[in-house]
């Protein structure tokens, strides 16, 4: 089973889009702040990381914490950034060049 | 909530595919010939002109010296075994492919059995360059393999697409366009 872990400040909203992830057969975790970030990955490995942002750039601030776990490619999960509002291209690129897929969202 | 929700579960089944490919398969390489005779299939006397990453489109070669191009040749198109220096040393001197660019008495490169571990480190450093060019958080030691054996060999192991590319040797008018790329 794919294990997910959600970083969003917006616990409703966190919940919201477990639900959905779980009813299509994945397994998600939830965090809403740093610390605990820093914690479920440490606890666990993950196939993919989704960080939603809510202000420009601040899914830099997290990125250090993800990769720092699991040097080796195969601990290395995915990570999709999920931005409220279109930022321009210079966002995108920066996240492609990081290696992060970054979506924007409404 | 319903549309990001489905933009979502998109975006994870993407990015999930590419990762799982790239375990699966691992990075792929593209190893350049030129030199070819025109209608030849791959002989020896080509030039191994550059070994580059393919990552997202882009290329990224790998900064290598003769020696190391020849080395990184073999190596990636002989990938399936894991093997050790002498072996890596003999099915060189053996290839007739790359024999044919090690004569010392064309002041070419050797690759004797003793340089292999030496060679091996400096393919880890040339892949770590790219790696960062490419900004891949991969080790270099997880693409180009080093294992112990169960005795006191150590087995090296490129694991790799590969993508081999040939160009033709032009007419003897040479111009800017004259060389033709064929990939096989």
């Amino acid at each position: 089973m794919t294990r997910i872990l959600l970083f969003d400040p917006d616990v409703a909203h966190a919940e919201a889009l477990a639900m959905l992830l779980r009813g299509s057969g994945r397994e998600v975790i939830c965090c809403s702040d740093q610390r605990m970030l820093a914690r479920r990955l440490r606890e666990r490995t993950f196939d993919a990381v989704i960080l939603y942002s809510y202000r420009s750039g601040d899914w830099k601030l997290h990125l250090a914490e993800i990769w720092s776990f699991g040097k080796a490619l195969l601990a290395q999960p995915a990570v999709i950034c999920f931005a409220r509002g279109y930022r321009g291209p210079q966002e995108r690129v920066e996240a492609e060049q990081r290696g992060v897929r970054l979506v924007y969202e409404g | 909530m319903r549309d990001s929700g489905k933009l979502l579960l998109e975006e994870i089944d993407f990015v999930l595919a590419e990762r799982s490919q790239l375990l699966a398969r691992g990075l792929t390489f593209r190893v350049v010939h030129r030199y070819r005779p025109p209608g030849a299939d791959c002989l020896p006397g080509e030039e191994i002109w550059a070994v580059s990453l393919m990552q997202r489109g882009h290329e990224y070669q790998l900064l290598l010296s003769p020696a190391l191009l020849i080395l990184a040749d073999y190596l990636l198109r002989n990938s399936r075994y894991a093997q050790t220096a002498s072996q890596i040393a003999g099915g060189i001197r053996r290839s007739r492919f790359h024999a044919a660019r090690m004569n010392p008495s064309e002041r070419k490169p050797r690759i004797p059995r003793s340089s292999i571990k030496e060679y091996i480190k400096r393919l880890h450093r040339a892949l770590s360059f790219a790696f960062r060019k490419a900004r891949l958080r991969i080790k270099p030691s997880d693409v180009l393999l080093v294992q112990d054996s169960v005795s006191n060999h150590v087995l090296y192991q490129w694991k790799a697409v590969v993508e081999l590319i040939h160009v033709d040797s032009g007419p003897a008018k040479v111009g800017l366009f004259s060389d033709h790329v064929h990939q096989s």
